[in-house]
């Protein structure tokens, strides 16, 4: 059996899901949505799940990319050809930099979670008060002759078409990590990191192998963010609730699996929008009373999430090895 | 600057300091016994806050008197909390666990905008406006009243703490489980108590607050996260900590709010919680290493 | 003449005002089976702790054949040859038998096919071939001990150090741990190993040391350690 198997067949249902959306400029919204927080909730998982390190401060790496994209369009007149790259870097620099003092202390669990919280919360305050990023209002950029090189399209679909490439591309890298060494390294630190020290494992440089790689990606997403939509603010690239969200796609869909934040993303905001446009323009906040009803249930009921579910009842889905994080490991 | 303004500024931060203190020595308490971080700690603080305002424009009641409703009640919804979430998250993994308590919190605030709108509300009494001169400085007596009720809750909470059984069944179990379960103490209910006890403390808070600062339902997310940095800052689960903590923090914040913008100084708590981490990362585990092998 | 693997000279570990060890000397020999005794908290956990790296040594220095090793990091000292068990098994869950093993073959075969090579050697020389692709929380607290000795030897030791093994084992799994522990043995693989039963220890080691609240009480072959009179007194004195 292919070793790719679980990120060929996300990919495919991803691709063939795009073209029923290619005739419908709103479902196409949908999808270019969904594909990218389904995306970046994979990238979020590789720490989470695999490695058992809850970062609830990923929008700054979001926020980065897309920050980084629209300044260096808005400020330096810079194409993505060059500002996609130069997030990347910026994204790799800082994860490195908050990892390396993070788990210098052996942070993990709670104390993990709340520390990158720390750190995306400031980002976030900061830019909300500079007023050179536009402060909370956020920055528009200008349209450019050059539409290809800017990638601004007219039409939705390019954008569909960028969004299932990094879906794949994600899939891929993800896959390819998580069944070779570093996989198994992860999930080895994730179980008893002691133990795992004294068997050979680094553990310092594979816990900074998954934040970066987990930081990129995001800040990849943040950077498509932003030549997207044309427009960058603190809340949406920056704010508390997109991490939350990550996680929150993460749970239900699956923590050990790879596939799993996809899938919880493809129910979650779906379902969300359905709500939205079935309970009228006036209020929004019903779509977020479901998410959360359904959030604390599966959390307590389905440990291993919908996906978790779905492959006990059908174990010849392809086998991704991991299953959700067992407690008790936090400080030896 | 002035000296005056320094002093102003030091004063206002001392007694936010002390009202944040309170809040998070409910959030200290409950990790300290159950090694579960409640992130819906500043939603029950936001209830407490409505319970104190609506008491206050429907029944006519005094903050002060309303705290002898809100408190019963708090205690109440946090031995209901433990006995239909908590207690089964305690079975599930820790990412679980912040999950469950996440979806809570998104939970009490939407629900909270579907029942209150969004609205800003604030309790306005004649002594609203009051306030009182301690030398050169100011100090609003809504404020005021807030603070010295935390601090009286504060040496409450510790002499209940450091000189009753109780306070030493919470302690042995918070130190270990295992070894409180041994010698014969009921786990069940002392998680049950500090639960209780953990969420009652805002029903002291809430109400007084509800005459200093606007509610609304997202006004619990802030005061989660101050509470986080506070309990951190000070190591997590002690109470002298929190304390420490949380004076830093107050006056930290409103040092910085005289020097920058307003949002500058909403990020000093989280810039304060990175320079901890810098310097002196013994203070931001637990006492004793957190170990439950 | 002898040849030296291991050398621990002065070796002292304290925590805050607790001496959890101070001033341990001994020697091991390459190709022996040998024993550390000493009753609960006479800090023989400690000195694994600070002889595999898990803690560093306060004082002193701990040399593997001929370097120095204190102060390095676990993954390292695993590296230069030393493997350890732990006292409490706990396999690496939602992993098979063979995952938990290719973790610790990873270290000296970074590619997945000969990582699984090897840990299914592993497997095979404790006996445990047959499990390998059943998930590891599903194993016996036999199978678990003997999974642990799977994945330090997949780490290809030259110094295994064991930590109370037969703890929980009945009589008849304890025996046939020994048998393994001894056919190892006869692979090249020094062994110390930690045990609280006297019998084990002096049917299985020729030489041990005797550790008593941190220091050390006896070193020499276990017929004359355990014959020295502060050995005796210490281990009843624990007993009564």
């Amino acid at each position: 059996m292919n070793r790719f198997l679980p990120a060929i067949v996300p990919s495919l249902l991803a691709a063939a899901i795009f073209a029923v959306c290619l005739g419908d400029p709103y479902f196409m919204e949908i999808f270019i949505h969904t594909a990218l927080m389904g995306t970046i909730s994979v990238a979020w998982n590789l720490m989470a799940g695999f490695t058992g390190l809850i970062s609830l401060g990923h929008s700054l790496f979001f926020g980065i990319g897309a920050y980084v994209v629209a300044y260096g369009h808005i400020g330096f007149g810079l194409p993505p050809l060059v500002t996609w790259p130069l997030a990347v870097v910026l994204a790799a620099v800082m994860a490195l930099a908050i990892g390396l003092l993070c788990f210098r202390y052996g942070l993990r669990g709670y104390f993990f979670a709340i520390a990158t919280l720390a750190f995306s919360e400031v980002a976030f305050l900061l830019v909300s008060a500079t007023p050179w990023l536009g402060r909370s209002d956020g920055m528009m950029m200008p349209s450019e002759d050059e539409t290809l090189l800017y990638l601004q399209f007219l039409e939705k679909w390019p954008y569909g078409l960028m969004v299932l490439g990094f879906l794949a591309i994600t899939l891929f890298v993800g896959q390819h990590l998580v069944s070779s060494r570093t996989g198994f390294y992860w999930r080895a630190l994730r179980d008893n990191e002691g133990a795992a020290e004294a068997l050979g494992v680094p553990a310092m440089r594979y816990k900074l192998i998954a934040f970066v790689v987990s930081a990129v990606l995001t800040s990849v997403g943040g950077a498509f963010f932003a030549s997207t939509f044309a427009f960058v603010d603190p809340r949406s690239t920056l704010g508390v609730d997109l991490s939350i969200q990550l996680l929150v796609f993460s749970i239900i869909g699956g923590l050990g699996l790879l596939w799993g934040p996809l899938l919880g993303a493809a129910l979650l905001i779906p379902l969300g929008e359905l709500l939205r446009t079935a309970m009228g323009v006036g209020f929004n906040g019903v779509n977020i009373v479901v998410y959360a009803v359904l959030l604390m249930t599966l959390a307590l009921l389905l440990p291993q999430g919908l996906g978790g579910w779905l492959k006990t009842r059908f174990p010849a889905m392809p086998r991704l090895g991991g299953k959700p994080i067992r407690q008790g490991d936090a400080v030896q | 600057m002035s000296a005056t303004i320094l002093l102003q500024a030091l004063l206002s931060g001392m007694t936010n300091g002390a009202i944040y203190a309170l809040i998070a020595v409910g959030l200290t308490l409950v990790f300290g016994v159950m090694r579960v971080v409640n992130f819906a700690h500043g939603e029950f603080l936001m209830l407490a806050m409505y319970g104190g305002y609506l008491a206050w424009a429907h029944l006519g009641l005094d903050p002060i008197i309303a705290v002898v409703l809100v408190v019963p009640a708090l205690l109440a919804l946090g031995v209901g909390l433990f006995e239909t979430l908590i207690r089964p998250a305690m079975r599930v993994p820790e990412i679980n666990q912040m999950a469950v308590t996440l979806g809570l919190s998104l939970l009490l605030q939407y629900l909270a905008l579907m029942v209150f709108k969004a609205d800003n509300l604030l309790i306005v009494q004649d002594r609203s406006t009051a306030s009182l001169w301690i030398g050169p400085v100011l100090l609003q007596m809504p404020q005021a009243i807030a603070a010295l009720a935390a601090v009286l809750l504060l040496i409450g909470l510790y002499i209940v703490l450091r000189k009753t059984d109780f306070g030493l069944i919470m302690r042995a179990v918070s130190q270990s489980r295992d070894g409180a379960a041994l010698s014969g103490i009921d786990i069940g209910r002392t998680y049950r108590w500090a639960m209780g006890i953990g969420i009652g403390t805002l029903g002291v808070a809430g109400p007084l607050m509800a005459s200093v600062l606007y509610v609304n339902p997202h006004i619990g997310a802030l005061f989660t996260l101050k509470a986080f940095v506070i309990v951190i800052v000070g190591g997590m689960g002690s109470f002298g900590g929190v304390l420490l903590g949380a004076l830093l923090v107050g006056v930290a914040e409103s040092v910085a709010g005289v020097l920058t913008t307003a949002s500058v100084a909403a990020a000093v708590p989280f810039a304060l919680l990175i320079l901890v981490m810098l310097l002196r990362p013994e203070g931001l585990m637990p006492v004793g290493g957190g170990s439950r092998a | 003449m002898t040849d030296t693997i291991l050398e621990v000279t002065d070796l002292g570990k304290f925590f805050g005002g607790l001496r959890a060890l101070s001033g341990v000397c001994f020697t091991v020999w390459r190709g022996e089976i040998f024993g550390i005794i000493g009753p609960n908290g006479a800090g023989k956990t400690t000195l694994f702790n600070c002889l595999s790296g898990a803690l560093k040594p306060s004082t002193g220095r701990i040399g593997l054949d001929g370097r120095r090793i204190d102060g390095l990091h676990p993954h390292d000292i695993c590296r230069l040859g030393l493997a350890r068990t732990f006292q409490i098994v706990r396999p690496f869950q939602g992993m098979t038998v063979l995952g938990n093993v290719m973790v610790a073959a990873y270290g000296r075969h970074p590619a997945t096919a000969d990582a699984e090579h090897h840990a299914h050697e592993a497997l095979r020389s404790i006996g445990m071939a047959h499990l390998a692709h059943l998930d590891a929380e599903r194993l016996s607290v036999a199978e678990m001990r003997r999974l642990e000795i799977a994945r330090a030897i997949a780490t290809e030791p030259r110094l295994l150090l064991l930590d109370e093994m037969l703890a929980g084992l009945t009589a008849t799994e304890a025996a046939a741990l020994c048998d393994q522990i001894v056919a190892l043995n006869g692979r090249g693989i020094t062994i110390v190993m930690v045990e609280h039963s006297v019998p084990v220890i002096s049917r299985m080691c020729a030489r041990s040391i005797v550790l008593n609240f941190g220091t050390l009480l006896a070193e020499g072959t276990t017929q004359d350690v355990l014959r020295d009179p502060r050995v005796q007194e210490a281990y009843l004195g624990s007993a009564a």
